[in-house]
């Protein structure tokens, strides 16, 4: 009851001064007062205080097995392990957004605090826009969503955790994808201050870009752990399903992306000013409307437990932030001018805008195809496209960003003098070697075209570190090359898993066998393990190892089973094994060979990796190259 | 019981946050 009261007061608190920071900051912004402005600031420092304060006492409801609060009853018992139960913090509706708001004001508050050298006026309107959006955000919790609700009477126990987040992925991904979309905000935010206090300078830029590369990074981290996640607990073989949540999630990180790149060539060369405002812009609108799709459940997706009545509230604030970018862009369109006109395509900048074009085509292809059900609902019969769909217009795209990834970096700025072409010869000779390679080997269709592509990739973003010596002030241009080497590994990984992928279903008595790609499984021996989650196994040898498959079941939860998937991973291939039904004297079992999936992951933390050791310390933009074929490709 | 600890929060935090608006008015006084 206690610990109901202070959450409720703390985030109606919170409200409150969330509302006095934003209303404050926007004050001092057109009076340009630097003590209101402060106290603005400490407006929003406080709201973090209070939304901490709210998260701490959720997070004690919810340890203690305070099951007269809702959320609580709903979301966990007594079964759960405390790692689990402090989890179940962003397992549910309230607690998410509870969870959005944390990351939002905490994030926010050191982002203003940290932008002391922005001045007056954009720092005043940058707090005030995110205070506005945290007031909305407790607004929601106060009013419409609390995770602070009394029952009337106190249950014994709980309803319990949905079975397919009881799992060690549900203790990082959602806190990182979920991060990630609450943290677009604050580049969105920086970006409208500058256009309403109408600064666009490089210092300006370059905090920005840091700011949007803190979100890309989480959200990085999110879609990754999503597809280990996916790949470990759903039991389908893969790790990516085009499924209209992961979709909505991939799209303001592709806008980001085109940002990150982009926005070098407005440092550089004070070009792609509006555009680069756009990116950052369209990225939070895309997380917004992302999160009205997912929690109107205008879609249907296999996230359905995220499913609830917020979405029409999210759609207003989406038609308020819609208006008021698009009304600020007009506004200062004249100022947003480039400094000068590109002077020749085959540049730098040059490469960048093909990229950012390539990028905005997968998010208008990826976006179309998500909305399909939608759109074509509204007129007749729902139309819905499958993975087919997504693997024929994003393969080409992705194919020719690799391209851009092998050249692109080699091109100066301004233009490409005559014979740049010479700085091909390595990453041709790769691909020519490559090719020549899998073609004797015998390998045929995309992995042919694919594969060469990367290989030149690969020599690029080598060859890129190989000329200058290691110091720290090199460190963006290390940085951008290690992210476009994880980007090679990441594509390694899902070329070779999805071209190479190997599937058999078998059913088998004691004693048989199945082989898939080389690999043969023999049926051992059943079991099965009692308990309030009631579990059954079969063990099955392959050479010296032996794999554990195994199905569980939720009495508690209406019976629901989901699967226990064996994976036995090296760095060359996965054998992947998921367990369909099962007896004493059978067992039906599908085994995946999946190659080169850990790929995935190692390519991934090495794009992490990258991403940070580029923008460890001050936000300077880049030193000037050694020479123009080393420049940062982008960080 | 919600709305106690409400005002208690929002008191101990208006201290917080009005501080550099009372130090301002101060040094405008001692002016």
């Amino acid at each position: 009851m206690i610990t109901a009261s202070l959450g409720g007061a703390a985030l109606l608190a919170g409200l409150a001064l969330a509302g006095f920071g934003a209303g404050l900051s926007a004050w001092a912004g057109v009076r340009r007062d630097a003590v209101l402005a402060r106290v603005g600031r400490r407006g929003l420092y406080a709201a973090a205080a209070a939304v901490v304060l709210a998260s701490g006492a959720l997070e004690w409801a919810l340890l203690g097995h305070q099951f007269e609060l809702a959320y609580v009853t709903e979301h966990t018992d007594r079964s759960l392990s405390w790692p689990l139960l402090a989890s179940s913090f962003y397992g549910g509706q309230e607690g998410s957004l509870l969870y959005w708001t944390l990351v939002l004001t905490v994030l926010g508050s050191v982002a203003v605090a940290a932008a002391g050298r922005s001045g007056v006026r954009l720092r005043a309107y940058a707090t005030a826009i995110l205070a506005a959006l945290a007031g909305f955000f407790l607004a929601l919790l106060v009013f419409v969503a609390s995770p602070f609700d009394l029952l009337e009477i106190t249950p014994a126990d709980g309803l319990g955790l949905n079975p397919i987040l009881r799992d060690g992925g549900m203790l990082i991904h959602p806190p990182f994808l979920l991060a990630g979309f609450s943290s677009f905000a604050i580049p969105f935010a920086f970006a409208m201050a500058s256009l309403l206090a109408g600064r666009y300078d490089a210092a300006w830029m370059a905090q920005t870009r840091r700011l949007a590369l803190v979100a890309w990074s989480l959200q990085t981290a999110g879609l990754t752990l999503g597809m280990w996640w996916a790949y470990h607990v759903l039991g389908w073989g893969g790790y990516w399903g085009w499924d209209p949540v992961e979709n909505v999630a991939l799209l303001p990180w592709l806008a980001t992306t085109a940002y990150v790149h982009s926005a070098q060539v407005q440092e550089r060369r004070g070009q792609l000013k509006a555009w680069n405002l756009g990116l950052v812009v369209g990225a939070f609108l895309l997380a917004i409307f992302g999160t009205f799709l997912v929690r109107s459940g205008a879609l249907v997706s296999v996230h359905t437990f995220a499913v609830s009545d917020i979405g029409p509230w999210f759609f207003g604030l989406l038609a308020v932030l819609v208006a008021f970018s698009l009304g600020m862009l007009a506004w200062r369109s004249r100022s947003l001018r480039p400094e000068r006109p590109l002077e020749s395509p085959a540049s730098r900048e040059g490469a960048f805008l093909l990229q950012n074009f390539l990028l905005i085509g997968l998010v208008a292809a990826v976006l179309w195809g998500t909305l399909l059900p939608l759109m074509s609902g509204l007129f007749g019969a729902q139309r819905v496209v499958g993975p087919s769909y997504y693997e024929r217009v994003s393969g080409p795209l992705f194919l020719a960003l690799l391209l851009l990834l092998a050249a692109g970096p080699l091109l100066p700025w301004r233009r490409a003098p005559r014979g740049w072409w010479r700085s091909l010869a390595w990453p041709a000779a790769a691909a020519l070697l490559a090719l020549a390679a899998l073609a004797l080997g015998g390998v045929r269709g995309v992995g042919l075209l694919a594969f060469p592509v990367l290989a030149a990739a690969a020599v690029t973003s080598v060859r890129g570190l190989r000329p200058l010596p290691w110091a720290w002030r090199h460190r963006r241009v290390y940085g951008a090359y290690l992210a476009h080497l994880g980007v090679v590994v990441v594509a390694v990984g899902i070329v070779g898993s999805h071209v190479w992928q190997s599937q058999r279903t078998a059913t088998l008595a004691p004693g048989q066998a199945v082989t898939v790609a080389g690999h043969t499984l023999t049926f051992d021996a059943f079991g099965a393990r009692p308990g309030s989650v009631s579990e059954q196994f079969v063990t099955l040898t392959m050479g010296d190892e032996t794999l554990q498959p195994a199905r569980a079941f939720y009495p508690g939860l209406g019976g629901q089973a989901v699967s226990r998937v064996a994976i036995r991973s090296t760095p060359l291939e996965d054998v992947y094994v998921v367990l369909n039904d099962a007896a004493p004297d059978h067992a039906t079992v599908t085994v995946f060979v999946n190659p080169l999936v850990t790929w995935i992951w190692a390519g991934a933390a090495i794009l992490v990796l990258g991403i940070l050791l580029g923008n460890l310390g001050s936000a300077v933009p880049a030193a000037a190259p050694v020479r123009a074929r080393v420049a940062a490709p982008a960080t | 019981m919600t709305w106690v600890f409400a005002t208690v929060l929002l008191m101990a935090a208006a201290v917080y946050v009005l501080w550099p608006l009372i130090r301002h008015w101060e040094d405008e006084a001692g002016d």
